[in-house]
């Protein structure tokens, strides 16, 4: 269980790291980092929750109610 | 970044190996049991159609990608809203595929490696593809798609021997309705997700060449799905068609004397790499079409981090996935695929807009010949 | 932190840009011929091949000149029949005291030279006294003579080592500029033929010679190639291979963006279908640009022989190409992955010889690799004596004693002598496939074909991304340029040639055909669309 932690820990702060390299090197607005960090920080959320263990809700599971809701599907 | 350019053959290439992309995987209007290739044709029609309808809204819009256009049909809030509604579907499209390939590379070639692992290496060589921009990518399609056609007819010929040719009979056994409803499902998936291709075909170096491309495309890929068809039932029956996870995968098994399975699957990734990389190109545009942001590279390696985690936390198993696919997918797609188009479409009829800055002249004889 | 960082390394790269040896400070020549000499003693002292020859003159030997060369690089005979001699004979029957005149005369009528300048720096005085030129000084006057005097010994002209072929020319490039150029005058007698010479290096100030066909070869390009060199700002220039890591488009790929070669006529073909070459004074080794992958697969040979056999030979070479990068990694993951694969008999030999060692295939496959390239590269450093013993103490070796010792496979040692042997048929890319091999090998471990299937699409990628001088490194296939595929993998006959490469986007687009009807219908082709 630990080592699969660790594992996506470390592969999330590699490409982290890496990509800083770039943005910091071509000084890129802010947008670019929220927008960067909020996919990242999502990915790195669910898949720590997968790895222990726990499943959120997953969106397919979201779509298909609203779509039970309106009906068209059974 | 400047405008890169494709040429056509590229973006042919391109939208062959995209909808090539699952159905060589997944045997496509299998609801329809032996009458599949009548759901393919009419599902092929229609989704020749559908591709014609996206390839006219970008006539329409010269050099505008898809979020452009929302923004600029349906004002700037709800175009805008509704161009997110889009990444969110890009973004799902291409974790579903992802989703779709891990499960079968693992079932079928490696099982002992966790899906997670697998996922990532191909998204990592798919990223890269990505990055390299749309010329790279049509490049990558012009060289590496001709293999996918190429090696299912080597398969295809070779099992002539190992053939039934009536297992496709009786015709309409179970009457028209099946039939339709495959038809449906083969339209949505594959053809209606070409509407990722709305955020690339400006980038097309000839627009006049569009309406053939598409086309052309289109044709092939329902043809190349017939054959496969026909190949799969004549050698596996259909009883047995119906009962296998992934159809195409076990009639390579009967190649005769070699066991060619892993080399031919694959090859199949090869469709994969273009669906997701086309479908991660179109989403981290458009996110940084809404945002605003110069360089989409940036944005890339999040993008596809995000989907493969999705592509993961989606479903939890593979028989999740398909029955999600079979019930709910037709009517989420359609939503995307379908109706907004259509008024977008529409909305392009209604108020013809000019073309972008930097685009060339000559767009307006294509204007005039829609 | 890293700002400090930047900084520091910014401060440093200004330092050393201004260590540039600055020319203009050596002053305009002295009017006065002590003066001169005082000036040639600093400039050049402890330079003990210098020779200064004082010859006196005029009206009681009032008007001295100095004939100044360096020993050695200056043809001693050329100089002595054609300047000495002339000027000794001459010059004690002139009486007037006017340096000006003399200085008419001995440019005039005295000097038998056909190659005479006139210089008015000192700094330029120096630059062709270091280059084998004599030059000489006049007293009273400001100006001096340059005469052309340099010596064209070097090496004979000969086969080239590296570079050997079957049919065709056996005439090599030497290490001389001027021998270089004419070699490739005599071979496209055209004025059209440009050679621009320039100087790079601060210190070494090589003769670079740019050579291009006007008409033929991309304005761009030629443009471009200019630009790239005068950039390049450094001490030395030894060989082409600095240059060509200078202009290079992509400094961090393994393939090579520009191509070289040892060849005359190779050269001269190359520069016919619009090419442009850069020849450095000092190597034989001529650099053309643009550079594409599909010229690695081509050779000479192709063009003189008969075009069957030259497109099966490049089939061939793809071929041996694709096996020696693949050819490790797919054993590799057949044995570790993908048993089933394997046809059932072989099966059975792989089990018995995989019996017994005590490494991972993929250790195996590695330690055999990096064995045989360890012998490659003692083979290319040694001394040529001592060079048979080495190929039978490498053959026995590596071959009989390790399988024989339990370390590898019969079959191992077999894969990698045929990736080895694969591995030189394509010249040009011996050095990618070096490493790339061990990138598939990796990934073959890793995930099997899966894994050598993304290494395959990454490194495919990396090559769609790469430009030579703006032309798509993949070119005629992607993008796919019907007209340019008559001379890649298939080559059709060289009668059938009648376009040049278009991807070079040539201004005049049509091969001259030997007095057939062609000729009349492809003029009035625009084939300008690239």
């Amino acid at each position: 269980m630990n080592s699969i932690l660790l594992a996506i820990i470390a592969v999330f702060i590699i490409l982290i790291l890496y990509d800083m390299r770039i943005f910091i090197r071509n000084k890129e607005p802010a947008k670019v980092y929220v927008l960067y960090f909020f996919l990242m920080g999502a990915g790195l959320i669910v898949s720590l929750l997968l790895a222990a263990g726990i499943r959120p809700v997953a969106p397919s599971r979201l779509i298909e109610a609203v779509f039970k809701m309106i009906g068209i599907a059974k | 970044m400047g405008k890169t350019r494709i040429s056509g053959l590229q973006l042919f290439m391109l939208l062959s190996g995209f909808l090539f992309g699952s159905t060589v995987i997944l045997a496509p209007a299998l609801g329809a049991k032996n009458d599949a290739w009548l759901a393919i044709i009419i599902g092929g029609t229609g989704g020749a159609l559908l591709m014609l309808i996206y390839a006219a809204i970008s006539l329409l819009n010269p050099s505008k990608t898809l979020v452009e256009i929302l923004k600029e049909k349906m004002g700037k809030v709800l175009g805008s809203i509704i161009a997110v509604l889009y990444i969110w579907y890009f973004i799902h499209l291409a974790s579903l595929v992802f989703r779709d390939f891990g499960e079968f590379i693992c079932t079928v070639t490696f099982p002992e490696t966790p899906m997670t692992v697998l996922i990532s290496i191909f998204a990592l060589g798919v990223v890269y593809g990505v990055n390299g921009g749309v010329e790279v990518m049509g490049r990558m399609g012009e060289l590496l798609v001709p293999i996918i056609p190429t090696f299912i007819l080597i398969v295809s010929v070779s099992l002539i021997t190992v053939n039934d040719f009536t297992a496709f009979l009786p015709v309409l056994e179970n009457g028209m309705g099946p039939v339709l409803k495959a038809a449906l499902s083969y339209i949505t998936f594959p053809f209606g997700e070409t509407v990722a291709f709305l955020m690339l075909f400006p980038n097309l170096n000839r627009k006049e060449k569009l309406k053939k491309i598409v086309f052309v495309s289109a044709a092939l890929s329902a043809l190349i799905s017939i054959v496969i068809f026909f190949r799969d039932i004549s050698v596996l029956g259909s009883d047995l068609m119906s009962r296998v996870t992934f159809v195409p995968h076990s009639t390579t098994l009967l190649f005769p004397e070699a066991n060619v399975d892993p080399l031919v699957d694959i090859n199949l990734m090869i469709g994969g790499e273009a669906k997701i990389g086309v479908c991660i190109y179109a989403a981290t545009k458009a996110i940084s079409q809404v945002a605003g942001i110069e360089n989409y590279t940036n944005l890339t390696r999040a993008v596809g981090a995000f989907c493969v985690v999705l592509s993961v936390w989606d479903f939890e198993n593979v028989l999740d996935l398909f029955s999600w696919t079979e019930r709910i997918y037709s009517y989420y797609a359609i939503t995307f695929q379908v109706i907004i188009p259509l008024i977008l479409l529409v909305l392009s009829l209604i108020k013809r807009s000019k073309p972008a800055e930097g685009s060339d002249a000559d767009n307006e004889g294509v204007i005039a010949s829609k | 932190m890293f700002g400090r960082i930047r900084e520091r390394y910014r401060e440093a790269k200004h330092k050393f840009a201004n260590v540039r040896v600055d020319a203009s400070s050596y002053g305009p020549i002295p009017g006065k011929i002590k003066a001169v000499q005082a000036r040639l003693d600093e400039i050049f002292s402890q330079c003990n091949d210098l020779v200064i020859k004082e010859i006196s003159c005029g009206k009681d030997g009032r008007i001295k000149i100095l004939v100044v060369h360096i020993e050695g690089i200056v043809d001693r005979r050329l100089l002595n029949q054609d300047v000495i001699h002339p000027i000794l004979d001459y010059l004690p029957s002139v009486q007037s005291e006017d340096s000006s005149s003399i200085y008419q005369q001995l440019s005039k009528c005295i000097v038998i030279s056909s190659d005479i300048k006139e210089v008015h720096e000192m700094w330029q005085a120096v630059n062709f006294i270091v280059s084998g030129d004599a030059v000489i000084f006049i007293d009273g006057e400001d100006r001096a003579l340059v005469v052309g005097v340099k010596s064209p010994e070097g090496r004979q002209v000969e086969e080239p080592d590296t570079e050997t072929s079957i049919r065709g020319s056996r005439e090599g490039f030497v290490e001389n500029l001027p021998t270089n150029m004419v070699l490739i005058r005599k071979r496209i007698k055209n004025p059209d033929l440009k050679m621009e010479i320039m100087q790079l290096g601060e210190r070494t100030k090589t003769d670079i010679c740019i050579c291009y066909i006007k008409g033929l070869a991309n304005e761009e390009i030629v443009r471009e190639v200019k630009e790239r060199l005068g950039k390049i700002n450094t001490d030395a220039i030894l060989d082409t291979g600095i240059i060509e890591q200078y202009i290079a488009d992509n400094r961090l790929t393994l393939f090579p963006l520009v191509g070289n070669s040892e060849k005359c006529d190779k050269l001269a073909g190359k520069l016919l279908e619009g090419r442009v070459a850069i020849i450095c004074d000092g190597t034989p080794y001529v650099l053309t640009v643009p550079y594409l992958f599909i010229e690695s697969i081509q050779a000479t040979d192709d063009y003189f022989d008969h075009a069957f056999f030259a497109s099966f030979m490049r089939l061939l070479r793809l071929l041996a190409l694709l096996t020696s990068n693949l050819l490790p990694a797919l054993y590799v993951a057949l044995v570790v992955f993908h048993h089933t694969v394997i046809p059932f008999k072989l099966m059975i030999t792989l089990a018995a010889s995989q019996q017994g060692i005590p490494f991972p295939p993929f250790i195996e496959a590695l330690l055999m690799i990096i064995a045989f390239e360890l012998l490659r590269e003692a083979g290319v450093r040694m001394p040529r004596p001592i060079g048979q013993a080495l190929s039978i103490v490498g053959a026995i070796v590596l071959g009989e004693a390790s399988v024989a010792a339990g370390i590898a496979s019969n079959l191992m040692v077999i894969i990698v002598a045929i990736t080895a042997v694969c591995s030189f048929v394509v010249p040009p890319l011996i050095r990618a496939t070096m490493l790339i091999r061990f990138v598939f090998l990796a990934a073959a471990n890793f995930l099997g074909f899966l894994g050598i299937m993304v290494a395959v699409v990454a490194v495919f990628t990396h090559l769609c991304t790469l430009r030579s001088f703006g032309i798509p490194y993949l070119a005629p296939f992607s993008p796919l340029t019907a007209h340019d595929l008559k001379d890649s993998l298939i080559m059709v006959p060289i009668w059938a040639m009648i376009t040049r490469p278009k991807i070079l986007r040539q201004q005049e687009n049509v091969r001259g055909v030997k007095g057939s009807k062609r000729q009349e219908v492809d003029k009035g082709r625009d084939s300008q669309k690239g």
